[in-house]
């Protein structure tokens, strides 16, 4: 498939926001109560609910990401610059969880109390996610009806 | 990739394991939506674990699997109905769907079994078995199958 300038530009800030989340969940993982992850990564307070709950709902986004997402997303992205096929579906697939998540994470920021309303919040926090899952998704439906 | 080719019927193997995951789907998402309008109920019928009556943990626990169940709803559940209609159409775009749809429900028992490891492993194990299983295998069966759907 041609690689033109918007696959990259797709693709790019796909390994760009994909290696950014992967990564810090990564380190959610690997260090799941440390002060850093709590204030870098969860982004909220463990006592403003039931410390086992917050740690565990966290937990499991990270695990998943790290084990799932992240293993299909990038290489999709890799696939897309290298103009095969597959690479499209991939990141296609890989798209679904990015609106997915910023649905939960909406409710459940909102139920917490965790909702800042920053622009630190709604663009880089929750929007850039989902907004990327979009345009991710109809730019990669778009070339495989091609 | 040779067996999911194998006709058996009307369609290949892979197909009908779509068809089958595309169905574990739809259970669950029937099972979300009758949790988001009866949530005491769904939980005496199991579909849920935790109550908005419990302890604060378990409130926290019950706010978090009303948020899941309410993403389901808007997002894959109206996925997984494209999918079911594009694919018995034997269109791309059913074939799109189906992959996106399956890529959720590797994900979300995923999620779902490392949240609640610890407290209901069962439920965990379950949820890997009963849809993370035949998701993956519904990928597998597509795309070993992908020349019905691209011309």
């Amino acid at each position: 498939m041609e690689v033109t300038l918007i696959t990259w530009i797709v693709a790019v800030a796909g390994l760009l926001i994909m290696g950014l989340l992967f990564t810090v969940q990564f380190i959610a993982v690997i260090k799941p109560r440390s002060e850093w992850t709590i204030k870098n990564v969860y982004g909220a307070d463990p006592s403003n609910t039931d410390p086992k709950a917050f740690f565990a709902v966290n937990q499991g986004y990270a695990w998943a990401d790290v084990i799932f997402w992240g293993p299909i997303q990038i290489p999709g992205c890799i696939g897309m610059l290298l103009g095969l096929r597959w690479g499209f579906l991939l990141a296609l697939i890989g798209s679904v969880p990015f609106v997915y998540t910023a649905i939960t994470i909406f409710i459940w920021d909102r139920d917490m109390g965790f909702r800042k309303n920053t622009f630190n919040y709604w663009v880089i926090v929750w929007g850039m996610f989902p907004a990327f899952g979009l345009l991710e998704m109809v730019y990669c439906f778009v070339r495989l009806l091609g | 990739m040779t067996t999911f080719q194998k006709q058996l019927g009307r369609f290949p193997l892979g197909i009908w394991l779509a068809y089958a995951a595309l169905g574990v789907l739809c259970l669950a998402w029937v099972m979300q939506a009758y949790s988001l309008l009866d949530w005491e109920g769904a939980l005496a019928l199991g579909f849920q674990n935790e109550s908005f009556s419990g302890d604060p943990a378990e409130q926290a626990w019950a706010l978090e699997s009303w948020g899941v169940a309410m993403a389901d709803m808007v997002w894959p559940m109206p996925i997984t109905l494209v999918a079911l209609f594009g694919m018995t159409r034997g269109r791309f775009y059913g074939y799109v769907a189906a992959m996106m749809v399956f890529a959720i429900g590797v994900y979300f028992p995923l999620f779902f079994a490392f949240q609640r490891w610890a407290t209901f492993p069962s439920f965990a194990v379950v949820a890997l078995v009963l849809f993370t299983l035949p998701c993956l295998l519904g990928i597998v069966g597509l795309w070993a199958n992908r020349g019905r759907f691209i011309g």
